[in-house]
């Protein structure tokens, strides 16, 4: 499965996942906000000139207001580095087809990488009710957002994976 | 004098056909402006970046789930089953979602 960065002339248009918000984010803001805005980066499974499925990432980080002084001894008092899975869809004609499970190890190889050369703790991805026991079966645990939730609806269900628990599939494990 | 007046033709649903047909004979309003308050509303919103397209850059968790990231990567956990097939390439399509 081919997987690469959104361009320019992908054409984005005839994209149908079955939800219309996520479909007009592909055809609309996708593409600015990679280019012109620099906020996430959009990848792509091409197929033929159409797009089959993508995947939108971006950084994140995940802050506390107080952190205990049981947690200051061993680790920094700064943000923690994330990649947060922002939108994932797939066509509806290439739905089925495994796409959405290769656009996930994708996203999962990316932070991977993060980690390697920046830093990365994990990954955050705001799932739709639905989906929710998928990404709870790879390992991803619910967690409790004060501030800076996904405003899709309905509602995402914040999720977060520890990059150490893949650490022997990914990594030097 | 108002704009000239021009003629588009499309295809919907007969859902979004009824519905049309319900709201103009409920508020006595005229197909044609209806059309075009919301084909307005569709294209400004579609021209602006709406909060929902937005993806903050920082969550700020409860302090339990704080606490529970730090736990993870202090104390890792087994991959799991799943996220070991997802990673080889054979988690099967029948344990993905909807969509997918």
């Amino acid at each position: 499965m081919q997987i690469r960065r959104l361009r320019a002339s992908d054409s984005t248009e005839a994209f149908t996942s079955g939800d219309m918000g996520i479909d007009r984010f592909l055809g609309t803001h996708a593409w600015r906000n990679q280019d012109a805005l620099g906020i996430g980066v959009t990848y792509v499974v091409p197929a033929g000139d159409l797009v089959a499925g993508f995947v939108t990432l971006a950084a994140g980080s995940l802050p506390r207001d107080n952190v205990p002084e049981s947690v200051g001894a061993t680790l920094p008092r700064y943000p923690l580095p994330v990649l947060r899975l922002a939108r994932l869809a797939v066509d509806s004609r290439a739905q089925g087809e495994g796409i959405g499970n290769g656009l996930v190890a994708f996203t999962l190889r990316v932070a991977w990488a993060m980690r390697e050369k920046v830093g990365c703790v994990g990954v955050v991805v705001d799932a739709l009710p639905h989906a929710v026991a998928y990404y709870e079966q790879l390992g991803f645990e619910r967690m409790e957002a004060l501030a800076g939730g996904s405003a899709v609806r309905p509602r995402p269900v914040p999720l977060y994976l520890s990059l150490n628990d893949a650490r022997k599939l990914l990594g030097d494990g | 004098m108002g704009e000239e007046q021009v003629q588009v033709s499309g295809y919907v649903s007969q859902t979004t056909k009824r519905r049309l047909d319900e709201f103009a004979r409920e508020s006595g309003l005229k197909k044609g402006y209806i059309l075009e308050q919301a084909l307005d509303e569709f294209i400004s919103a579609a021209d602006a970046l709406p909060a929902e397209y937005l993806v903050p850059s920082t969550i700020v968790l409860a302090d339990e789930s704080y606490d529970r990231v730090v736990e993870r990567m202090l104390h890792p956990a087994e991959p799991t089953a799943g996220l070991a097939a997802l990673l080889r390439g054979d988690l099967s399509a029948d344990q993905a979602p909807e969509g997918f």
